[in-house]
């Protein structure tokens, strides 16, 4: 039923396609490209595109091409595990706290506060100094201090559910939470976490970029489309040479875009009052 | 409500109590010494060492960590935040400084777009799976993931250099003050930053009014003959104005984040550049007033964003 | 800016939205005297301050309200600047300053040698938290104000009003450019300031009165420095007012199209954008540092000089630098200024089969790897210069693993040693070939000193003291040219290049001539005037 109803969704099954179709790519890099994405050529630097360098080359000669390839690994791994982590403490944790209430909502919301009292950045300038700049630990951070975002709109979405007539009928009925979970509290979210995830995913491949400017993030030479936005964050390159900055950030928009287009898919598959 | 109010205070210091500690131990473990690194290595000579030494005692960094933060907590109580370990200067007057054109920019722009994502988001809703929506999710998705460094440079590449439109950086024309100058600086920081967050308000007002539109009591309204427009201003909007409150509140550190590079981008005199250039000076006490200032903020709007549930939603009741 | 107006913007500002805007205002570009010229600094300054610990913006602000006995010129050579002349005697033990008669400072008190007097001994003297009293060490008495046994150094004498002596304990021809270039502040403003409290007095956070041609009138934080002419100074400037402004390299971009900026360092691979303005000139500025490898030689591996030289040579630097400094990069094979070191050195050309030898040779295992760390961010050059590194010895077999940090982890890494290869700039050497020792010595190990990769040759140690020990031109050459034959054998570090400088000048500006940007000053700004 859920399946048929997703494979009505014409946006949701594009989304699939193209995002497959990105994975792919990334992972069979070798097949699209000759070109070694580390491969320094200094008398390439900044060339056009061309026969030879389908997307041109960078300020050290390298293939743009190729790296973007390759740099899809990386984000994609960084932006999507970093967002499934945030949104399954932070769902879990929100719909704990918006049903049962009391002490132990205050709890996680408090500690919620914590979490987002930290500023990203400066835990991550700690962990990478103490532990060394690595994908883990990069996806563990970036994960471990976003999920409050989830964690919040979760138990805001529960906590107005809760109060909802039907909801206190069953719980009137004697349903017990994990029933309500999965009959109520479940779908009545999963629009909103949809849309956290979506962003997470963007925001994961984003923070990446942000910390690799700071030196913390996927190490040079190795690419990703993070760091090769970043590199590509001057006047002069936006100016005069798109074919640095318009691939990476087509890339991040085409791969956000599908993860939205997914999600939406899956949030009115799943949503038993959908019917259209 | 005023029991409640107050116990939530409590906690909010109970809160900020915890991050204080948390930041001043943390920071301490990062690499890194703030009065070594006030002679790089490139300036060291002989008597560095002693200079270092001096310099150290005197800032009372030679203590133990558990006594520098008592010392700091019974300073904070007073409201005394300690002095910058780079310039000397008090960390109140440092952040006073800054904190208003930080709020300025960040709050018009948090208006902004609000005003820009709720007519938008609602629009997509409200013509789900038509043109109108997948615009609007282009769009927004496109603000979401563009960083507003990128923004920020292509605006000036476009708006100043190209066109001539609009000054490039600062808030004012050095030694010449009017309210057009003022506004014609506010404006593409202001406009970029709002479009940044725009983007994500989008995506969730879009989400929460189509969640709010299968709920059986708009069934039934339409059921009964009320019009769709009626429905939706009178019943549907505020409903699903809750999940949004909580979002806008999330966002501030990402407003606030995003201030920080646009302040960056623009040369804007806020806080961002001074909070990046404590952490990375390892300025203890700035930073430690940056995150403080940072998660008054954060409680600040989690609790307002509480408080508005009871407004938009009476059935949501607050113990 | 003050609350109300903050409302008055903020309301205004809807209304903006709908209704277009006031264009930008560029500098009314008055003809011939006065006008206003804008400048960029690449950092925030901090404090105007000689005592504080040497901090780019802030040496180019200091340089245009201050002035010093000595300075550098665009040469990179030392001249006289408050000095007419200087006088060292023949073992360099004694220097006399015979100062310029009849300066006043920009508040009209005259300039005498009590003002000379009184900035030295406090610079001089630790507790008044100086950070260059460390320079002062081999002068006379200097030790017995660092243990507190006397309140002044003996060896800091003023004779009369127009005169100024430095004693040294040995000879220090080096002293002249160490001490020398200190910024002289005004006795009658700051004297009876309590040693101790000096260093925090609020004057450095507003020096309105100094010597130079121009005079501070105020730092809108983060904004800009408004400087206006000292109407005191001999010649007094043709510009009246200066503003200095922080702002991003691609902000500085935009501003220098716009006509918002007037004069800034720029990067080379920027200049075809700003070439395309049309409205701006290009001149270089040389370079007295350079970008290098440090490897630290504490680990058995870097020991052996053969491996250095390999490295060296499977290092393409002609490459690097065409490709991220075209026109103003220029290769270093020494530590010593190109000046110094004359041609009959070796070049250390790219040759990826002799530098492989050369590392067989010094029995280097092709099997590690070693960590290649650096500051990413400010410098494109050295970014590019890092990955280009890591890429060419990789052809050369050996392992280079790029390792990005930040300023708080190199202190620390270089105080263990705990670093393998870490690649950084700065420095001038070109002013004084005593510089030098500071990075090679045995004796100025990091942290007191700058030789951070702990090389430590006695022979090069003994040549380089032998030149400074005396005040002989000729024979200083000479010796200095000697020492750089052993600095260029023995490879202390992996030398890259002199960036050099290059500044994008608007035509409306005439008479700039740029300095070394890393130098940290302006060459006669007295001289700038608006075009007509």
């Amino acid at each position: 039923m859920a399946v048929r109803r997703f494979l009505r969704h014409k946006l949701a099954i594009a989304g699939v396609v193209v995002l497959l179709l990105v994975v792919l790519a990334t992972v069979c890099a070798p097949l699209l490209t000759g070109h070694d994405p580390l491969k320094v050529d200094l008398s390439q630097v900044r060339q056009p595109p061309s026969g030879e360098h389908l997307l041109g080359t960078d300020g050290s000669g390298r293939d743009v091409f190729a790296r973007l390839l390759y740099a899809g690994r990386v984000s994609l791994l960084v932006g999507v595990f970093s967002a499934l982590l945030a949104v399954v403490i932070g769902s879990v944790l929100g719909a704990v706290a918006g049903i049962l209430g009391g002490w132990v909502d205050a709890l996680i919301m408090r500690a919620a506060d914590v979490f987002l009292s930290f500023p990203v950045l400066v835990v991550m300038i700690v962990i990478a100094g103490i532990l060394g700049p690595s994908i883990t630990t990069m996806v563990i951070a970036i994960g471990l201090f976003t999920w409050p975002r989830a964690g919040r709109v979760v138990r805001g979405v529960t906590l107005s559910l809760r109060e909802r007539e039907y909801v206190q009928a069953a719980q009137a009925f004697g349903a017990r939470t994990g029933w309500l979970v999965v009959h109520h509290v479940l779908p009545a979210v999963l629009g909103s976490v949809v849309v956290v995830a979506t962003i997470a995913v963007a925001d994961g491949i984003l923070i990446e970029a942000s910390l690799s400017f700071l030196g913390l993030g996927v190490q040079p030479p190795q690419p990703s489309w993070g760091n090769m936005l970043t590199d590509a964050q001057r006047l002069t390159v936006i100016s005069q040479m798109p074919w640095l900055w318009i691939p990476p950030g087509v890339a991040v928009a085409v791969t956000v875009l599908s993860v939205n287009f997914v999600g939406d898919g899956l949030r009115d598959a799943l949503d038993p009052r959908e019917s259209s | 409500m005023g029991a409640y109010l107050v116990r939530r205070v409590l906690v909010s210091v109970l809160v900020l109590v915890l991050v204080s500690i948390g930041i001043f131990w943390l920071f301490r473990l990062a690499p890194g010494d703030p009065v070594e690194m006030m002679l790089p290595p490139q300036n060291r000579g002989p008597g560095s060492e002693a200079f270092i030494a001096a310099k150290r005692a005197e800032l009372g960094l030679d203590e133990p960590v558990w006594v520098q933060y008592f010392t700091w907590l019974g300073n904070a109580v007073t409201g005394d935040l300690g002095y910058s370990l780079d310039t000397g200067r008090s960390v109140s007057d440092l952040l006073g400084e800054r904190v208003g054109p930080t709020v300025y920019l960040m709050g018009l722009s948090l208006l902004l777009a609000l005003v820009i994502a709720v007519p938008l988001g609602l629009l997509a809703a409200v013509r789900k799976g038509r043109f109108a929506d997948y615009a609007a999710s282009v769009v927004s998705l496109g603000a979401v993931c563009t960083p507003p460094f990128f923004l920020g440079i292509l605006g000036i590449y476009v708006f100043s250099l190209k066109l001539g439109l609009l000054p490039s950086a600062g808030m004012s024309t050095p030694g010449q003050y009017s309210v057009g100058d003022s506004l014609s600086h506010l404006l593409m920081p202001l406009v970029i930053l709002a479009f940044s967050q725009s983007g994500q308000f989008t995506r969730y007002v879009r989400s929460s009014v189509i969640a709010e539109l299968h709920a059986d009591y708009v069934r039934t309204a339409e059921a009964k003959g009320v019009s769709a427009t009626g429905v939706v201003t009178r019943h549907v909007l505020r409903n699903a104005l809750i999940p949004v409150i909580t979002i806008v509140a999330l966002s501030l550190p990402n407003v606030l984040a995003g201030a920080v590079v646009i302040e960056t981008v623009f040369a804007w005199p806020g806080m961002g550049q001074l909070a990046i250039a404590s952490f990375q000076g390892r300025d203890y006490p700035v930073i430690i007033g940056f995150a403080l200032f940072f998660s008054i903020m954060v409680l600040l709007s989690n609790l307002i964003a509480d408080l508005l549930y009871t407004l938009v939603d009476p059935r949501v009741s607050l113990r | 800016m003050s609350g109300l107006r903050w409302i008055t913007t903020a309301v205004l500002a809807a209304g903006l939205v709908v209704s277009g805007c006031a264009g930008p205002q560029p500098a009314p570009g008055a003809a011939g005297e006065g006008g206003s010229v804008s400048i960029v600094l690449y950092q925030k300054p901090k404090l105007f301050s000689p005592l504080e610990p040497a901090h780019g913006p802030d040496q180019q602000v200091m340089s245009l309200i201050y002035q010093s006995l000595m300075t550098s010129n665009p040469d990179l050579e030392l001249v006289p600047q408050l000095a007419e002349k200087v006088d060292v005697n023949d073992d360099a033990t004694e220097f006399t300053f015979h100062l310029r008669k009849g300066l006043k400072w920009s508040d009209g008190e005259p300039f005498t040698s009590a003002d000379v007097l009184f900035t030295h001994q406090a610079l001089a003297n630790p507790k008044s938290g100086s950070a260059a009293s460390g320079n002062y060490q081999s002068v006379v008495g200097a030790k017995a104000v660092a243990d507190g046994t006397a309140d002044t150094v003996s060896g800091l004498t003023a004779p009369d009003d127009d005169t100024f002596v430095i004693r040294t304990d040995g000879p220090n021809y080096g002293v002249l450019a160490q001490v020398g270039v200190a910024m002289i502040l005004p006795e009658h403003v700051l004297g009876d300031k309590p040693a101790g409290q000096l260093a925090k007095d609020p004057f450095f956070s507003a020096p309105t009165v100094g010597l130079g041609p121009f005079q501070f009138v105020k730092y809108e934080v983060d904004q800009y420095v408004e400087l206006k002419k000292n109407p005191n100074f001999p010649k007094p400037a043709s510009v009246d007012k200066v503003f200095l402004k922080p702002v991003t390299a691609d902000v500085a971009t935009a501003q220098l199209g716009t006509g918002e900026m007037d004069i800034a360092p720029v990067a080379p691979s920027d200049r075809e954008t700003l070439d395309s303005f049309g409205t701006l000139n290009f001149q270089t500025s040389k370079e007295g540092g350079f970008v290098r490898v440090g490897l630290n030689l504490t680990q058995q591996r870097f020991q052996d000089a053969r491996v250095r030289q390999g490295l060296l040579t499977g290092i393409d630097r002609k490459s690097i630098i065409d490709s991220a400094l075209p026109e103003v990069g220029v290769a270093r094979n020494s530590s010593f200024d190109p000046s110094v070191s004359g041609d009959g050195i070796n070049d250390y050309a790219y040759d990826p089969a002799k530098a492989k030898q050369l590392l067989t040779e010094g029995g280097w295992d092709f099997g590690q790897t070693v960590k290649l760390a650096w500051i990413p961010g400010s410098n494109p050059d050295r970014d590019a210069a890092a990955v280009a590194i890591q890429s060419q010895l990789k052809e050369i077999g050996v392992n280079v693993e790029l390792q990005q940090v930040d300023a708080g982890w190199t202190t620390e890494a270089l105080a263990g040693p705990s670093f393998d290869m870490y690649m950084f700039g700065g420095g001038n050497y070109a002013l004084d070939s005593w510089n030098v020792y500071t990075i090679v010595s045995c004796g100025t190990f990091f942290p007191n000193g700058g030789n951070n990769v702990r090389f430590c040759d006695p022979e090069l140690d003994a040549k380089i003291k032998e030149a400074n020990s005396t005040a002989d031109e000729a024979q200083r050459e000479k010796l200095y040219g000697e020492a750089a034959k052993i600095d260029n054998e023995q490879v202390p570090y992996l030398w890259l290049y002199s960036p050099g400088g290059l500044w994008a000048v608007s035509d409306k500006v005439q008479g700039f001539t740029p300095l070394s940007p890393t130098g940290g000053g302006f060459w006669q700004p007295e001289n700038w005037r608006l075009a007509s």
